[in-house]
């Protein structure tokens, strides 16, 4: 039977993957200048995340243990390249912003990485409602992050204009150090939160 | 033996069934150049613009803008303006701004639209340095393009003077030259 509230509780927390577990750094460094384009991200690690974890899972019967890695890749290979397809034709806009970093969702390191450790052992609906949470939880990461950068950087929330950037903005956040910066700081935060829940839970435990 | 030729079957079954989802997708879901040029067009105008003809962009020397510059692709629209996709050098960090910039037939800016950039991070700082370039025409010299700055971001806003500059230079020099394609 799936534990959805487990599931959920760690894609969202406990394993996040862009918190917790650090993976899939690469877009979250370089499209969180805006929250626009850190939902967009998001979205399409998701949508990639439950189809290719389902069909890895549908398939890790039949796909020999030698030949793992590559039938994986071209499973993943396949979805991303449908999200470029769809957002090409019908967002051009959010497309563009993507960039490069669309494509690179194949190598992105929390795809893989729940394939092989989730996926390929549990069943179907178990790894969709896995990849859905652990979609979830890094494109709540990108958001709060790309929203904090694009807010102190531009004065501004998904392009609405919160204040006047020429009166107040703090260029810094819109940089590559501002990313690391506030990545960082973000990590210590939600591990520090995390790690006291965990240890009140424990202190009840032990009462 | 038998392990081989499981293991083959199975990746070329993925591949074949993989390779045929995507050919359907990407016929279903193809962009014409018509299309992205309509998509632009959009952006510009808001009145219905269509494409007239497309101008081979080899047919114009442009090499001594090279560092400034390059053109992407250029089209003359039936209202009689230049629409040109253009691609402004020397931005922060080498980086590129393109953009759609529209002019008028007597050479005047009626609009530029920014189309994509690379290796930038400050843009949304030149939100409104677009409507700047509005009114500037071939015989505006490249200092005034270079005094149009937003601060805290002037390597960006030089590459997108650049690109306006070049989209200028390219169709002057076309008109110049006869405007035969």
């Amino acid at each position: 039977m799936i534990n959805i509230k487990k599931l959920a509780s760690n894609g969202l927390i406990f394993e996040n993957p862009t918190l917790r577990l650090v993976l899939g750094t690469c877009p979250t460094l370089a499209l969180t200048t805006s929250a626009f384009s850190s939902f967009g991200m998001g979205i399409a690690v998701t949508f990639v995340l439950i189809c290719s974890n389902a069909i890895i899972s549908m398939l890790k019967n039949i796909i020999p243990k030698t030949i793992r890695i590559p039938a994986f890749i071209l499973i993943i290979a396949t979805f991303v390249t449908i999200v470029k397809l769809v957002l090409d034709k019908f967002m051009p806009d959010l497309y563009e912003v993507l960039g490069v970093y669309l494509p690179l969702i194949v190598v992105n390191c929390i795809i893989l990485g729940r394939a092989e450790s989730f996926a390929s052992k549990k069943p179907v609906l178990d790894s969709a409602f896995d990849g859905l949470f652990m979609g979830l939880g890094f494109t709540l990461s990108l958001v709060t992050m790309g929203t904090i950068r694009e807010l102190l950087g531009n004065g501004s929330i998904f392009g609405l204009a919160i204040w006047d950037p020429n009166v107040f903005s703090i260029g810094f956040f819109s940089s590559s150090a501002g990313a690391f910066f506030t990545y960082a700081i973000m990590i210590a935060l939600f591990n520090y939160i995390v790690t006291k829940v965990q240890e009140k839970k424990a202190l009840r435990g032990a009462k | 033996m038998k392990n081989s030729l499981k293991t083959i079957t199975v990746m070329l079954a993925i591949i074949l069934v993989c390779g045929a989802l995507l050919a359907i997708l990407s016929d279903l879901l193809f962009v014409s150049d018509q299309e992205r040029i309509n998509r632009a067009i959009g952006k510009i105008y808001t009145e219905q613009v269509s494409l007239e003809q497309t101008i081979d962009i080899n047919s114009v020397d442009l090499s001594s803008e090279a560092n400034k510059g390059e053109i992407k692709a250029c089209y003359v629209l039936d209202n009689g303006d230049y629409l040109v996709l253009s691609r402004g050098k020397k931005g922060y960090a080498n980086g590129t701004i393109t953009t759609y910039v529209a002019i008028s037939s007597d050479l005047v800016v009626k609009k530029v639209v920014q189309d994509s950039y690379t290796g930038q991070t400050l843009m949304s700082k030149l939100s409104d340095i677009y409507s700047r370039y509005i009114d500037k025409n071939a015989s505006t010299p490249y200092d005034d393009f270079e005094k149009v700055i937003v601060s805290g971001a002037t390597f960006s806003s030089n590459a997108a003077s650049n690109s306006v500059y070049v989209a200028l230079r390219f169709v002057n020099a076309y008109t110049l030259q006869g405007g035969q394609n």
